[in-house]
């Protein structure tokens, strides 16, 4: 088996080179919003910020080219006996404000079962966020 | 376009740490961090396909237990679980370096088995 060994890889150009039908996510995040909102481990982001309950600002070490990423994200478990649904959503704000090429906010959002206007914040022992894209 | 073949990637100065330059060209993002180290696709509670998993275990209702063929240097990986059910979890519980586990619940939180599920794991091998 050969082994090629480089620190950096570059195009012959000086660009991004290609990873034949693949592409590595940019940036990667474990946190916790339970007070205080703390990371528990990341890749290429650089601070979270507490806006309230339930409500975080993740902010990104080297940008993105522009706000078109994708968030896949998750949340743990750690207490079901609250007869609802937990879901971590990106908040866009209005106009695309809240995402940015260095920035994104999530939400998590406890919605209770039987009522269509029952959705709080929660705070939540641990949260996953992975980005894709392009970098700037 | 010049193009490098071989099976192996290592760095020079630190073998697990490669930098690749971004698509603008102008910042550099690490290869390894970057990939996804496990991915699952699973039915019926059992591995359809799947990288580096050495083992799925239907251990209950809406609960399986999967350990990791390489482990990962420390537990606060990024994780994401998306089954046809409403609440696809992570337990907190259950995170280490070499095991998850995957919960699969319904609007009433109670456990129930997924049709099928998909699990993919970020972050630093050990």
């Amino acid at each position: 088996m050969s082994t090629l060994k480089a620190d950096t890889i570059q195009s012959t150009g000086g660009g991004a080179v290609t990873l034949t039908k693949q592409h590595a996510a940019k940036a990667y995040i474990s946190f916790s919003t339970d007070n205080p909102t703390s990371v528990r481990g990341s890749f290429n982001t650089s601070s979270v910020t507490d806006n309230g309950t339930g409500d975080t600002t993740i902010a990104i070490n080297n940008n993105m080219a522009n706000i078109n990423y994708a968030i896949p994200s998750q949340l743990g478990d750690s207490d079901q006996s609250d007869n609802g649904v937990r879901t971590m959503q990106i908040i866009d704000g209005s106009g695309g404000t809240f995402r940015t090429t260095s920035v994104f906010r999530t939400a998590i959002i406890f919605s209770n079962v039987g009522s269509n206007t029952s959705r709080t914040y929660l705070d939540q022992s641990v949260a996953d966020c992975v980005v894709h894209g392009d970098l700037a | 376009m010049s193009q490098i073949k071989t099976d192996k990637l290592t760095g020079t100065s630190t073998a697990g740490s490669i930098l690749v330059t971004g698509e603008g060209n102008s910042t550099t993002t690490n290869l390894q961090q970057g990939l996804a180290k496990v991915w699952l696709y699973y039915a019926s509670q059992a591995t359809v396909d799947s990288l580096n998993i050495s083992g799925v275990t239907d251990t209950g209702t809406g609960v399986l237990d999967i350990a990791f063929a390489n482990d990962f240097g420390n537990s606060n990986w990024s994780g994401h679980h998306t089954t046809d059910y409403q609440q696809p979890y992570l337990s907190d519980q259950a995170r280490a370096t070499g095991t998850a586990k995957l919960l699969n619940r319904n609007s009433s939180d109670a456990l129930v088995d997924a049709t099928a599920g998909n699990a993919t794991f970020h972050g630093d091998l050990a």
